[in-house]
Formats: C-alpha cells, sequence, structure tokens
C-alpha cells in the first residue's frame, strides 16, 4: 500500500507541479492572477482532440503552438493593457475561463472527450502496477521543472525574468525589456499549462468544465508560496502526498478536499507565505 | 527637558543587511529635529519601525514613557505618533477634506472630542493650517487630483487632524518646486510654534537647516553625528558620509 | 470651479425626484401585470440587487475583493430553508436568521482576510464555497446532498405579496446598505479600499473595521439567500457555485462598484438581457462572462459612474459634507 501511495502520489505532484509553476510564473513576474490559466489546459486538450486526424504527434505540436499564440494574443488584448490592476486581471480572467468553457461546451457538447496516451502498456515498479502513460507524465514533468529551472537560472532571458519578478522598476532601469520578458513569461506559462495537458489530460477525463483543474493546484501555491518555483515543486509533492495519503486510509472524496483545506487554513494562519515565499504582507 | 520618545537599542536587519543598527535617540518636547543621511541610510525603516509598521529585532521605542515597541500603528497612531510617508499615500478615492476628516474618526480624536466638535470643521481647520484652503474649491478635490505639492501638505493634513504630539515628516520638501518650498516651510514652522514635536526626514539640508534645532545624522544605519547644524556642516565623518573625502560645505 | 452652495445640494440625493418616480413605478407595476413570469423576473432582480449590493459593500466601498460571496448566500439559503424544513419557522423569520448565519460565515471569511492580502486572499475566497458545496454533497443524509431539500415554503401563495416582500426587501437593504456607504463608518471603509497602511496611521484599527465590512456583507447576502431559498422553495448545493458570485460581482460592476445603488440598476439590466437572450439559455452564463470581461477591461467603474462622470456629478459619498453649511465655510476667515 505505501508504494501505491508513493507512486500516486508522485504522480499527482507531477501534474500539479506543472500547473502551480504555471501559474505561479506570471503571478510572481506579472503580478496578475490569471484565472485562465486552467482554460489553456483545456484549450490544448480539446486542440489536440479536434488535429487528431493528422496524427499525434503534429497535433501536439500545433496544439501547443496554437495556445501559446492564442494566449499571447489574449495578453495583449485582455490583460497587458490592465497592468498590475490584479482585481481586474482575475476577474478579466475568470469571465474568459467561462466563456472558454462555453464555447467549447457550444462547439464540442458538455460530454467527456479523452485524447489518446502516448505511451501504452504497464510497467510493475516496487509491485505496483502503473500505466506507462503516468510514468512518462512524471518523467516528463519533473524533467520540465528543471528544465524550467535551469532556464530561469542560467540564461539570460531568465534572469530578466527573475529582475522583473523581484523589482520591475528597477529592471526597467537597467534596460530590461518588460514587455518582451512578460510576453516570454507567458509563454512559458501556456506552455507548462499545455504540457501537463499533453502528459495528463490522456489519464484523467476532459471535458468544458476542466478548467477548474487550476483550483486543485490553488492549494499548492497556498503551500508554496507565490512566485516561487522551488515552492510550488516541493508544495506540489507535499500536497500530493497528503491527498494519496488520506485517499487510501479513508477513502477517496470528500475527506481529501477537507484535508486539504484544512492544512491550507493552518499554513494561511501559521505562515501565510508558505513554505518558501517571501513574506507577501 | 521632557523626553516624548525616547529610543533604545533599536535593531533591524533584513536578510544581511543591516538597516537600523544599535539606534539610541531621545527627543524632547517641543523639538524639531532633523534625521539626514545619504540615501539607504535606514532612515525610513527608523520611521517605520518608529510607527509599528515594522518590528524590530530588539531594543525598544518609548512614547511619552510608554512601550509601543509592538503595538500597531493605528494604536501608536491614537497615542499620539502621526506621520506622513515619503512617497504620499493619499486616499486616492476621496476628496480632500474627506481624506483629513478618516483622522477624526479615530479613538483619539473621537474621544478628545466630547464636546461634540464636528468633524467638519476639525477637517478644515487642519485644511487651513497646511494652506490647502483657501481656495475653497480644494476641499473638494479628489485626493488623486491634487499637485504634487497640496498633496504633500494634503498628508500633513490627514495627520494633523489626529492632533498629534509628536510629528514624523519624510521628506516633506521631495519634489516641491520654487514656489511650493517656501510654503511649506512656513507651514513646519508653524506647527512647531503650535507646540508640535516634530522629527523631519529631509534630504534638502538647505531648507532643514533653516528649521531644525538638532539634527540627527544616520549612516548605514547607525547614528553617527548629532548635533546643531553648525556643528553638523563641520562634522569629518558626515561630511564624508555625503560628499566623500573631499569634503566640502554641506548647508552652502 | 465648484460652487459651494451648489455642491452641497448634489450631494444630498440629487436624484430625489428620480426615485419617487422609481418607487411610484415599482409599486402601481403589478396592477398592470399579473403575469406570473414577467413578477417573477422582477422579484429574481430585486434579490439578486441586495446580493450584488452586499458585495459591493465589503469589494467596492471596502475594497475586500472576496470571490466567494456565494458562501454567505449559500450558507444562508440551507440555514433558512433548514429552520423552515425541519422546525416550522415561517420564512419571515427565517430569512432575518439566514443574515444571521450571514454574520457568522461573514466573520469566519473575514479572518483568512487578515493574514493574506491581495491575490492569496483572492484565491482562498474563491475555494471556501467549493469546500461547502463538497462537504453538502457528501454528507446526503444532513443536508439533502447533491439534490437538496425541497418542500420549503412560499414566501406566499400570491405572487403579487411575494413581488411586494422582494420590493421591500430591496428598497430596505439598498437604503441601508446606502445610509452605511455614506456616513463616518463608509468613510473609514473607504480609506481601507484606497490604502489600507494609510488608514492605519492614521489611527484607523483597519482589523476591526474589515471584520465589521465582511459582516455586513455577510448579513445582507444572507437575507438574499434566504428569500432565494423560499422563492424557490427548494435549496441545494448549486447555492454555492462560484456563478452565483460573479453575478453578484457582474451585476455590481455594471452599475458602478462601490456605490451601491448601481447594484440595483445592473441587477434589471441583466434582467432584461437574459431575458432579451432566453431562447437559449445556456447564453446565461456566456452572457454574463462576456459582460464581466469588457466591463472589467474597458470600464471598471461601471456604467453609472461613468456616466456620471461624464455629467461632473459627484456621487456625493460621505454625508459628513452635508454639515457645510454655508459659504463661510472653508473661507478664509
Amino acid at each position: 500500500m505505501i508504494e501505491e501511495i508513493v507512486i500516486s502520489s508522485l504522480i499527482l505532484g507531477g501534474l500539479y507541479s506543472l500547473l502551480s509553476i504555471g501559474f505561479s510564473l506570471i503571478s510572481g513576474v506579472a503580478r496578475i492572477m490569471n484565472f485562465a490559466h486552467g482554460a489553456f489546459y483545456l484549450i490544448t486538450a480539446y486542440l489536440i482532440y479536434t488535429l487528431l486526424p493528422l496524427g499525434l504527434g503534429i497535433a501536439i505540436i500545433i496544439s501547443l503552438v496554437l495556445a501559446i499564440f492564442l494566449g499571447l494574443l489574449i495578453y495583449r488584448v485582455l490583460i497587458g493593457p490592465l497592468r498590475e490592476k490584479e482585481v481586474r486581471v482575475a476577474l478579466v480572467t475568470i469571465a474568459l475561463a467561462l466563456i472558454v468553457q462555453e464555447t467549447i461546451k457550444f462547439i464540442y457538447g458538455p460530454q467527456i472527450i479523452s485524447i489518446p496516451i502516448l505511451i501504452s502498456g504497464t510497467t510493475s515498479i516496487w509491485g505496483v502496477i502503473v500505466t506507462n502513460q503516468k510514468l512518462l507524465a512524471l518523467v516528463v514533468a519533473i524533467a520540465t521543472v528543471i528544465f524550467l529551472w535551469i532556464l530561469i537560472r542560467r540564461t539570460k532571458r531568465g534572469k530578466a525574468i527573475q529582475a522583473v519578478a523581484q523589482n520591475m522598476d528597477v529592471a526597467r532601469l537597467v534596460g530590461i525589456n518588460i514587455r518582451s520578458t512578460l510576453m516570454t513569461s507567458m509563454a512559458i506559462s501556456i506552455l507548462l499549462a499545455g504540457i501537463a495537458a499533453v502528459l495528463f489530460a490522456p489519464t484523467w477525463s476532459v471535458s468544458p468544465t476542466e478548467w477548474t483543474i487550476l483550483f486543485r493546484a490553488f492549494p499548492v501555491i497556498i503551500l508554496g508560496g507565490m512566485g516561487s518555483i522551488k515552492g510550488s515543486f516541493a508544495a506540489a509533492f507535499i500536497l500530493a502526498t497528503v491527498e494519496k495519503v488520506v485517499e487510501f486510509t479513508w477513502g477517496g472524496g470528500y475527506i481529501v478536499e477537507i484535508a486539504t483545506f484544512a492544512l491550507m487554513i493552518t499554513v494561511i494562519f501559521l505562515r501565510p507565505q508558505g513554505l518558501f515565499g517571501k513574506s507577501i504582507r | 527637558m521632557d523626553t516624548i520618545l525616547e529610543v533604545k537599542n533599536l535593531n533591524k536587519r533584513f536578510g544581511g543587511i543591516v538597516a537600523v543598527d544599535n539606534f539610541n535617540l531621545k527627543v524632547g518636547r517641543g523639538e524639531i529635529i532633523g534625521l539626514v543621511g545619504p540615501n539607504g541610510a535606514g532612515k525610513t525603516t527608523f520611521f517605520n519601525l518608529l510607527t509599528g509598521f515594522l518590528k524590530p529585532d530588539s531594543g525598544d521605542v518609548f512614547l511619552k514613557g510608554i512601550k509601543t515597541t509592538k503595538l500597531k500603528p493605528h494604536k501608536i497612531a491614537n497615542l499620539g505618533m502621526a506621520r506622513t510617508f515619503q512617497i504620499v499615500k493619499p486616499f486616492k478615492g476621496m476628496l480632500a477634506v474627506e481624506n483629513v476628516a478618516v483622522a477624526c474618526m479615530s479613538d483619539r480624536v473621537r474621544t478628545a472630542n466630547k464636546n461634540g466638535d464636528d468633524v467638519i470643521s476639525k477637517a478644515l481647520e487642519s485644511l487651513r493650517r497646511v494652506q490647502i484652503i483657501p481656495p475653497a474649491e480644494n476641499m473638494f478635490k479628489l485626493a488623486s487630483e491634487l499637485s504634487h505639492g497640496y498633496s504633500k501638505r494634503l498628508d500633513i493634513a490627514r495627520a494633523l487632524a489626529l492632533e498629534p504630539e509628536i510629528l514624523l515628516l519624510d521628506e516633506p520638501f521631495g519634489g516641491l518646486g520654487l514656489k511650493e518650498t517656501p510654503i511649506m516651510q512656513s507651514v513646519i514652522k508653524r506647527l512647531h510654534k503650535d507646540g508640535i514635536t516634530v522629527i523631519i526626514i529631509e534630504h534638502k539640508l538647505r531648507e532643514l537647516g533653516k528649521l531644525v534645532e538638532r539634527l540627527v545624522v544616520m549612516n548605514f544605519g547607525e547614528k553617527i553625528a548629532e548635533g546643531t547644524p553648525r556643528e553638523i556642516s563641520n562634522n569629518q565623518r558626515v561630511c564624508e558620509a555625503y560628499l566623500g573625502k573631499e569634503g566640502g560645505s554641506l548647508f552652502a | 470651479m465648484v460652487n459651494m452652495a451648489d455642491y452641497i445640494k448634489r450631494v444630498r440625493s440629487p436624484r430625489l425626484t428620480l426615485i419617487i418616480i422609481l418607487l411610484f413605478l415599482i409599486t402601481i407595476f403589478p396592477i398592470f401585470t399579473t403575469n406570473y413570469y414577467v413578477l417573477s423576473i422582477l422579484i429574481s432582480a430585486n434579490v439578486f440587487a441586495v446580493f450584488a449590493a452586499s458585495w459591493d459593500m465589503l469589494a467596492g466601498v471596502t475594497g475586500q475583493f472576496s470571490f466567494g460571496q456565494a458562501l454567505f448566500f449559500g450558507v444562508a439559503a440551507y440555514m433558512s430553508g433548514a429552520l423552515n424544513l425541519f422546525l416550522g419557522i415561517p420564512p419571515l423569520l427565517t430569512i432575518p436568521l439566514g443574515g444571521a448565519f450571514g454574520v457568522v460565515v461573514g466573520f469566519l471569511v473575514g479572518l483568512p482576510s487578515l493574514r493574506l492580502k491581495g491575490r492569496f486572499f483572492t484565491i482562498t475566497s474563491l475555494i471556501f464555497p467549493g469546500i461547502l458545496s463538497v462537504l453538502i454533497v457528501e454528507y446526503p443524509d444532513l443536508l439533502g446532498g447533491e439534490t437538496g431539500f425541497y418542500g420549503l415554503a412560499p414566501i406566499s401563495s400570491e405572487i403579487w405579496i411575494t413581488y411586494y416582500g422582494s420590493v421591500i426587501l430591496m428598497l430596505l437593504s439598498v437604503f441601508i446598505l446606502t445610509r452605511i456607504a455614506t456616513s463616518n463608518i463608509g468613510l473609514i471603509f473607504r480609506s481601507i479600499r484606497d490604502d489600507e497602511d494609510a488608514a492605519e496611521a492614521t489611527g484607523i484599527n483597519t482589523t476591526k473595521y474589515k471584520f465589521l465590512s465582511f459582516a455586513i456583507s455577510g448579513f445582507f447576502a444572507g437575507i438574499a439567500g434566504g428569500f432565494q431559498a423560499h422563492l424557490l422553495m427548494f435549496v441545494g448545493p448549486y447555492v454555492f457555485n462560484i456563478f452565483y458570485s460573479l453575478q453578484a460581482m457582474t451585476i455590481a460592476a455594471l452599475g458602478g462598484i462601490g456605490t451601491i445603488i448601481g447594484a440595483v440598476g445592473g441587477s434589471y439590466l441583466m434582467s432584461i438581457l437574459n431575458e432579451l437572450l432566453r431562447d437559449v439559455v445556456s447564453f446565461r452564463v456566456i452572457i454574463t462572462a462576456i459582460i464581466l470581461l469588457l466591463i472589467f477591461r474597458f470600464l471598471p467603474r461601471g456604467i453609472l459612474r461613468t456616466i456620471t462622470k461624464q455629467c461632473k456629478v459627484p456621487l456625493g459619498m460621505w454625508r459628513g459634507l452635508k454639515k457645510l453649511r454655508s459659504k463661510e465655510d472653508g473661507y478664509n476667515p
């Protein structure tokens, strides 16, 4: 049983880390809350579904590109001009998410769709049978985060992102192109959501309301502290483990949500900045 | 002299940076003091520590003999220590007169006001003291519509409406032009005459020199000198801090 | 140049005549149509006006942008329903009791707002209702689970009585909320909205007043929820749907965030819009969403504010300004 918990925690953690880091990234850099983040997960999934006749590989690539393009367009028109007015952006993006939801419902209908897995078969680890898709998802998710980490820490662009996240005015003063940095961050954010869709959507259900998957990542963000990749990464796996432990011990469903909620409330009161966040008061 | 404010061994670090280093200060009632130092010396941090916006790592602050070190900002304000901010913080969506009236909602003004002086006249009085009115239209201007000079004085008016015993002004002359500077001068002089103890953080040393009796100089978080403007301008260490080893006169 | 007397006049209800006309219209309306459908739309509009106004007080006036207004609404709805169904308490009492529950929930939601600022609070407020919804769905024995519980007593068997009931609810609520918003407390609330730190520095106990705002908001959202429960004679987890929170926000935004009274106009406008497109029911969500998006992207101050700004009429906020009696005030003696 422990093995099952460990493995399923890891896999869930992989999903959570992609979602939360994606959200945290743009949140920390642009100081906004993009509630439509989950919508990009959704859009990517549905795009893949639509473009399947072209072959899975091509569908994936085109979908990711389209999603990023669409996202950047949305950013240019709807979000960017609002600068850092968090509340307005939050509302605009929620509205956007709903619009996406309804549009997809209109085009594809409300039923659940499935997108194909990338790799079939199962493997046995420590006596637990895991689908290869899920293993692949975990591995790629972790690899993506590591890759992102290196990108942020080592490259010029990455450092620009860090600078803007820390102090936009000073970054501007030292000559960093804020606009392009914001766009880059947005693109990365969407890409993360898209990758999450490619990896995990095949193992999950996908329906027009699936953009709310983002909300499952919120406790992670609170736990890990906003704008901290390390924090989100660690918190993702911690939370996933807590969820799985509760699920396996007391059964799934509501008790898991309550446990998550309780954990979140505790963190809020004891350490509002999360495990790794800087003080946000 | 009656000590109104006493700071004992105040310390504050942010990670590896020492913002306030073993700071000690005694301020007598009715004094007008300047707090100066190069940028980043820790002056505003000091104000934040005094007014409860930051908690010190160690040390204490005593206001009128009461320990205010760990109190919340509104409590300290209600005890009689009011402040302005380096970058003005008006209530942007409210009229000038409304901005000041908020102070009249504080416990301090409420309890002192048992005979029911109405809030509006108190607010207007405060606006008069900082010379925002006359002209009367100004009271109806949205705080966001006020020019910089007025904005700075609105901040003061709001602090004044609290009827403080000690007022902390953070760069009141910041960004003021030729016309506005003397107005600010006369406003502050008047406040001092009214008996309010004033501590001013300022970079414009010339303006400060005309106002204050005593200067306290800060650098890298510690007090490096204290004395009359004349003494300070001749202080070697201070000159070095500001001007480098070549020296020169600070109050030229 | 503002003429003092002129301004003072404007601070006093400039729209008094308009309001009287509206009141008259509202009162005689049922005489012209006892059409059940039309009346029920208006009733709903009134309930949502109160709901939106409650959010406006919290967000527009005090600056606490909670996304979980549905929580107050929902808890009150359930409590009102439960009190009525299981204890036989009549709607006339359960509705204000629902409001009381709303106050309690208000306090509970207010607590995290103290520890969290901005983004974090918004996120948390979003999740609150969801949790409750989950709890209820999973505990069917206690509160009816996913299907909720039926059989609540209606407000009245006559639609026109219910209509007047909703009108009274709306008028009373909006009146009280407006009185609060224009009072000294409202002044304090707005100072917290505009700059919480500056408010603290000005001697305001922001914690106390934030809680007060949550309590007030919770109360009115609660009575709206209670009324709704008895209107539909049914409560279910749908009340916690984020969509309700968003509707409150959209309506408030339509009318003008921070005006309280804008919520009324916004609510009626929304109702009209929904009716114009009633053929395709699913459009309700997307319409609300599009409006929300457009308003917050382009017209964040809402329609009412934008219009009045054009006319340069200040929506006189603080009643204290009326004390400016004569021309002498403010002139240099």
